[in-house]
């Protein structure tokens, strides 16, 4: 008994520091919005009461007046949106990112003893713009995970994509490269495929973070592609493979009846993917099937040039744990 | 509050800032553009309000004349 007493006096303090953290949050959201709210009603009816004490006023003039208010009205949309986007920011981390985020932590602290021994490597970072014009830093992680078949060992690829400013993540690759069987070509001889499945998970939407961490992820593929060629020789073909999910989500929330905003936002969405990588989109990848699209990736190996992925540093390894601990924490 | 146009840039939100400090300027900004759109409904208001007087003396005058 006395064990479960103290067990929750030592519990009681920590949840409600928690809540002391949740509640000065949506307070300060909630006052920076009534004090919004307050100061476009006040603009509102002071204009629309001096408007009462003129008379005569005309209908032309009455919508002079309304688009006027119109003005308020949006400025005070525009500000709710950009305040929100703040929040997304700073505390609404996606609950898939912090999975993925968490999932990827737990996973480096499991090879952190491979990394000390030289068995994670990666490339230098890759500094990419995204179509709001803002920088992220991508890290690449990789090593050959053991499935139990020496002949079928996959290749993991991780892509950390951080704000250089603040180093927050803001943007997760989750790949596998994994040997799909042979082919035969009469000019190329034998072929040994590669398939490259994973996902992408950003941490806001609409940002242009995807293409761009997608656009790092394609050089860092190349490079891979460079190095199988100039190390192993022979024929290598590196085929990408990506899944349409929100396709089949629409679709999905179509069939169920789904209308109204939310359907609006996945359209949207839908939109964008097909932009990156739809037929003729930015990426170049073709269709294969109502949801998968695919793209081969071809090497450009330069004479005289090291694709080798060199051992991770150490310094670099923890640098990415405590960004990852940092959207995992978010979640909390 | 003290700020106007020309300050829009000073409270311009950038990705260093904390949390707290983007939220006060994203309120900021709101009320340097607010108080410029109400600038603009005073003008407006302002200038109705003379013309409507300016025409009801004339028709005063028209009246006495």
């Amino acid at each position: 008994m006395d064990e479960v007493l103290n067990k929750n006096e030592q519990r009681a303090p920590e949840s409600k520091a928690e809540n002391i953290v949740e509640l000065d949050w949506e307070k300060l959201r909630g006052t920076t919005e009534l004090k919004i709210d307050q100061e476009v009603t006040s603009a509102i009816t002071g204009g629309e009461h001096v408007l009462d004490t003129i008379p005569n006023v005309t209908e032309d003039e009455k919508k002079e007046f309304v688009e006027i208010k119109n003005e308020i009205v949006n400025l005070q949309k525009e500000t709710r949106n950009e305040l929100e986007k703040s929040f997304d920011t700073s505390k609404k981390t996606p609950e898939n990112f912090s999975k993925s985020a968490s999932l990827l932590l737990s996973a480096l602290e499991g090879k952190e003893e491979s990394a000390e021994k030289g068995y994670v490597f990666s490339y230098d970072p890759i500094m990419e713009k995204t179509s709001q014009g803002k920088e992220i830093k991508v890290d690449c992680l990789s090593w050959i995970g053991d499935d139990g078949f020496a002949t079928d060992n996959k290749r993991r690829l991780v892509l950390v994509a951080t704000n250089p400013i603040d180093g927050k993540v803001v943007g997760l690759r989750l790949s596998d490269i994994r040997p799909d069987g042979l082919s035969h070509d009469e000019k190329r001889g034998y072929i040994n495929k590669e398939a490259i499945t994973g996902e992408i998970l950003t941490r806001l939407r609409g940002e242009g973070i995807a293409p761009a961490l997608d656009n790092a992820f394609l050089k860092t593929v190349t490079k891979i592609a460079n190095y199988y060629k100039k190390e192993f020789g022979g024929e290598h073909q590196f085929t990408w493979v990506v899944e349409n999910a929100n396709l089949k989500r629409l679709n999905q929330k179509k069939e169920e009846g789904l209308s109204g905003p939310e359907l609006e936002e996945l359209e949207t969405e839908q939109k964008r993917w097909q932009a990156v990588y739809g037929e003729n989109g930015k990426l170049g990848f073709n269709k294969i099937d109502e949801y998968r699209y695919e793209k081969v990736v071809q090497p450009d190996a330069k004479d005289g040039e090291s694709y080798e992925m060199q051992k991770v540093d150490m310094n670099k390894y923890h640098a990415i744990q405590s960004s990852l601990e940092e959207c995992v924490n978010n979640e909390k | 509050m003290d700020i106007d146009s020309e300050n829009l840039e000073q409270i311009k939100v950038s990705q260093s800032d904390s949390d707290e400090i983007k939220i006060k300027k994203i309120y900021d900004s709101f009320i340097v553009k607010l108080n410029l759109i109400k600038n603009k409904q005073f003008v407006f208001l302002n200038n109705l309000f003379i013309a409507k007087q300016q025409a009801d003396l004339k028709e005063l005058r028209k009246k006495i004349q």
